[in-house]
């Protein structure tokens, strides 16, 4: 193999070669901009919906520990809507003395 | 680990020299074939290109390819794969992957894994 010597190969050939590079190089990044931009959609759909079952946790989270303050209210032989009223009662009466 | 990095950092400068002269001389040899039957067409050699494709067509269109010896067919079918590939390696390097279009992966995997898996 040392003997070898190049020889030339057809322009058709060569010239078929470096297009058909040049062309997979062109499409492949077209090809890969557009998926890219529908992940980005998707992607931000997915964010979105995450967010939304955040704040929906959250939510259901507050009722909860509201529910779970009343219940003890109640286990602890208190009225909680009377509770909210004396303590109404008790601020008005606060302010109305110091005026 | 520990011993296995120090022997690497220690073996790297003894071993750089010698490596370096075998990609040189093997870089060598593959630029002295490159520069003659790698090289892209010249805009002199067009005329070629556009005969060569004349030909193909009126081959296929006479019937002329049934001529063909097996395997001078068979060379040709091989080149001719040989010239679509190209286009395959061309996709591949636009798409920044070997394997597949990854467009939202590359974020969570460092450098050089992240153009394979």
């Amino acid at each position: 193999m040392a003997t070898a010597v190049p020889r030339n190969v057809s322009p058709l050939i060569r010239a078929g070669r470096w297009g058909l590079l040049l062309t997979g190089l062109v499409y492949g990044r077209m090809h890969h901009n557009t998926l890219k931009k529908r992940e980005e959609r998707i992607r931000q759909g997915e964010i979105d919906r995450v967010t939304q079952h955040a704040i929906h946790e959250l939510a259901d989270q507050k009722i909860r520990a509201d529910q779970s303050m009343v219940d003890l209210a109640q286990a602890a032989g208190v009225d909680p809507s009377g509770a909210k009223k004396s303590e109404d009662a008790k601020k008005s009466g606060s302010t109305s003395k110091h005026h | 680990m520990a011993a296995i990095v120090n022997r690497v950092t220690a073996l790297v400068p003894k071993v750089a020299l010698p490596v370096a002269r075998y990609g040189q001389s093997k870089l060598s040899r593959f630029w002295y074939f490159a520069r003659v039957e790698l090289r892209p067409p010249m805009p002199s050699e067009f005329g070629e290109v556009q005969k060569g494709v004349q030909k193909i067509v009126k081959s296929a269109s006479t019937g002329a390819w049934r001529q063909l010896t097996v395997k001078q067919f068979a060379l040709n079918g091989l080149v001719g794969l040989e010239v679509m590939f190209w286009f395959y390696i061309g996709e591949c390097i636009g798409r920044g992957s070997i394997i597949g279009y990854r467009p939202g992966r590359s974020e969570g995997i460092p450098a050089p894994y992240k153009y394979f898996m």
